[in-house]
């Protein structure tokens, strides 16, 4: 990496640095709002992923990354996502008793 | 031996071997919390009602904690920046600050987990407060090996100035046991107070002398237990703050060796503190779920 790229690099750092202080405002500002448990719980989780995905792709480096670990990660949210399921499996159990 | 591809790129992987391994350990931990996560989800589904975070819990605190850690999460980065552009004196002051923003976070979480106390809320209280403590405390935990791993990094200052900062640490302990002596067992209290005294007298004195430096880690220690009988009579405020920076204190004297990767290879300690910076993002990345699924909804 050259010194230049590592300047450029620093400019987006800052840049999503700021964007992250707006979105946790955002959030705040959001919970104020008196919305109902459902669009609340959406909006929220739409900003925290926007907000967590700023840090993986820039301060994480993994916009531009090696396939290895994209293949890591991809092993890692599908397994990840079963863990969310699992609780919505005794929710469907529910509802048939 | 050395230990191969810490600089070059494994030629089958693409990466230095570091990196995959950090990025290994980090898919672990996403499983570990998922997991956690997975029992809010199951815990709250469950039952009726459930409460809003921000009535039981300081959103305005932890919205200042949030800022803390993306702050310390740019100044991480920008550490590892420096590194790159060969500025060592960058590196030390962007560490330096990644160590202060991750100290605060602390201290707020400590002044936020006191005040449930206060208020007799406690993980055993009910299924909110329980989740809430497992998943801040798990946090908290990871917040605090950061802590230690940055300022492993971070900590290669002359001697003086090492065991200067040794001795501001001991004077944080000699704080702690002052404020000891209004409450507790009578007797002890004026003679830890004395006895800290005096070993700091001496240690302040024999540091300014590079020969009496193996000393001053044995009076250093001595402070230490002398601050851990305060534990037996002493509860009150910033206590273990106290004790938690006189572990640092002790670990840096004892525990830890100087660091001398960055004068035999630059390039590796600059990888070093890459991955260092990987662990600590994904600290802020739990962080940010955590804020607004306890707190805010």
């Amino acid at each position: 990496m050259t010194p230049e790229e590592v300047k450029h690099h620093i400019k987006t750092y800052v840049l999503v640095f700021v964007a992250l202080a707006f979105l946790t405002v955002v959030t705040v500002a959001i919970s104020y709002l008196d919305l109902s448990v459902r669009p609340a719980v959406i909006l929220a989780l739409i900003v925290a992923s926007i907000k967590g995905s700023l840090v993986a792709c820039y301060f994480m480096h993994l916009i531009d990354e090696k396939v290895t670990i994209y293949w890591t990660l991809l092993a890692t949210v599908a397994m990840f996502m079963v863990l969310m399921f699992v609780p919505l499996g005794t929710m469907l159990n529910h509802t048939q008793m | 031996m050395d230990i191969p591809f810490t600089v070059k790129n494994r030629p089958d992987t693409g990466l230095y071997n570091g990196k995959l391994g950090v990025w290994l350990f980090l898919a672990s931990e996403v499983m570990l919390f998922g997991g956690l996560f997975s029992a809010y989800v199951f815990l709250r589904t469950g039952v009726d009602s459930w409460p809003v975070g921000a009535d039981i819990l300081n959103v305005p605190l932890a919205t200042l904690n949030t800022m803390f850690l993306i702050t310390s999460s740019v100044t991480m980065v920008m550490s590892w920046a420096s590194l790159k552009l060969n500025d060592f004196k960058k590196f030390k002051l962007y560490a330096g600050l990644t160590l202060l923003l991750a100290c605060l976070f602390l201290v707020v979480k400590y002044f936020e987990y006191t005040a449930k106390f206060d208020h007799h809320l406690f993980p055993s209280t009910n299924n909110f407060l329980g989740i809430y403590f497992t998943m801040t405390g798990l946090h908290v935990l990871h917040v605090i090996g950061g802590i230690f791993v940055i300022y492993y990094y971070w900590r290669k200052f002359d001697h003086n100035h090492r065991t200067l900062i040794n001795n501001i640490f001991c004077a944080l302990f000699l704080v702690a046991i002052f404020t000891n002596w209004d409450e507790g067992i009578k007797g002890y209290e004026t003679t830890n107070g004395l006895i800290s005294i005096v070993l700091l007298l001496v240690a302040l004195v024999s540091s300014r002398k590079e020969q009496f430096k193996l000393k001053t880690k044995y009076l250093i220690l001595g402070t230490f237990f002398v601050g851990a009988l305060g534990i037996f009579n002493f509860h009150g405020t910033g206590y273990y703050l106290f004790l938690f920076l006189g572990l640092l204190a002790i670990a840096d004297s004892f525990i830890f060796k100087s660091n001398t990767t960055y004068e035999s290879d630059p390039e590796h300690f600059t990888n070093r503190i890459e991955i260092v910076g990987l662990y600590w993002h994904f600290v802020d990345l739990v962080w940010i779920f955590l804020f607004p699924v306890l707190y805010l909804l």
